[in-house]
């Protein structure tokens, strides 16, 4: 009898802290592939559609053109960490290494914030952006302490227009 | 709202002018406004915000982050904030009689728990 109590004591401590991390790892991981997928997707037919990328990380065109009018682009994105990835990067921490899952998040953030760039700079009618930079910060969560990392990118240039 | 960009007067003769009555200023992340001359330099102009997060709009971000991906909320937050501080640099330009910022940066920093400062900065230019 006493031994069923412990048991059921039990059952909030799962309910609240396993499978909240069980699902962050079965629905986590396949909503960061299908967002990835869809990015690709979303790249590749940028690129077959124009048949070349309109951003560049130098800062004049390659060949040379006059470039008749400009101003600055930006577009940004704020990624996370799912749960369960913010636990493994933690024990991943402790013996040091490549902790992967944290490059699978920021490197989609990056991918999805270039791509971004490449889409306001068409609907905002430049030819081409030059000059573009990245910048990443970490966002500092008030609540939930510690519990999730985030990350903003920002992606800006100089969005031109040439004859 | 600043308009950040400016039709050259000479590649549109045609255009009606804009009919708000709004200072221009063109800003450039390169050390040049293209298609035009830069007559003088001003120095520094600088423009920050700190923004902290809703409460709710955090916590429901929050529990967004089980399964990663964008958070939405911070995006857009943090989107609109940076337009505040661009528009600052913008005052801070006008002030000094410049109609141009050129190589501007963007920087950012956590300044406490919840909050972060968004700064941007360039250099203040008159171009013909």
């Amino acid at each position: 009898m006493r031994e069923d109590f412990a048991v059921f004591s039990w059952l909030p401590i799962l309910l609240f802290s396993v499978l909240p991390l069980l699902f962050s790892w079965l629905y986590g991981n396949y909503y960061q592939a299908k967002k990835a997928e869809e990015l690709q997707a979303r790249e590749s037919a940028f690129l077959a559609q124009h048949g070349r990328d309109n951003i560049h990380n130098i800062s004049t065109l390659i060949p040379p053109k006059p470039i008749t009018s400009c101003g600055l682009v930006m577009a940004n994105i704020s990624v996370g960490t799912s749960w369960w990835q913010t636990m493994i990067g933690r024990l991943h921490s402790i013996i040091g290494g490549n902790i992967t899952l944290f490059d699978r998040v920021l490197s989609y953030g990056r991918k999805e914030a270039l791509q971004r760039l490449r889409e306001q700079a068409l609907q905002q009618g430049w030819d081409n952006v030059i000059n573009v930079r990245l910048e990443t910060s970490r966002i500092v969560s008030s609540s939930n302490n510690g519990r999730s990392s985030a990350f903003e990118i920002l992606a800006y240039g100089t969005g031109i227009k040439h004859q | 709202m600043i308009r950040q960009t400016m039709q050259p007067p000479s590649g549109t003769p045609n255009q009606p002018q804009n009919p708000v009555q709004q200072p221009q200023i063109l800003i450039s992340n390169t050390e040049t406004i293209h298609g035009m001359t830069i007559t003088r330099a001003l120095g520094v102009v600088t423009g920050s915000t700190v923004r902290a997060k809703h409460i709710g709009k955090d916590i429901l971000a929050g529990l967004k982050n089980i399964v990663g991906g964008e958070l939405k909320a911070y995006t857009e937050l943090l989107k609109e904030s940076r337009t505040e501080a661009m528009n600052r640099m913008i005052q801070d330009c006008l002030a000094r009689g410049g109609n141009a910022v050129v190589n501007v940066r963007f920087a950012t920093s956590n300044v406490a728990n919840g909050a972060s400062e968004l700064f941007a900065y360039g250099t203040a230019v008159i171009v013909q």
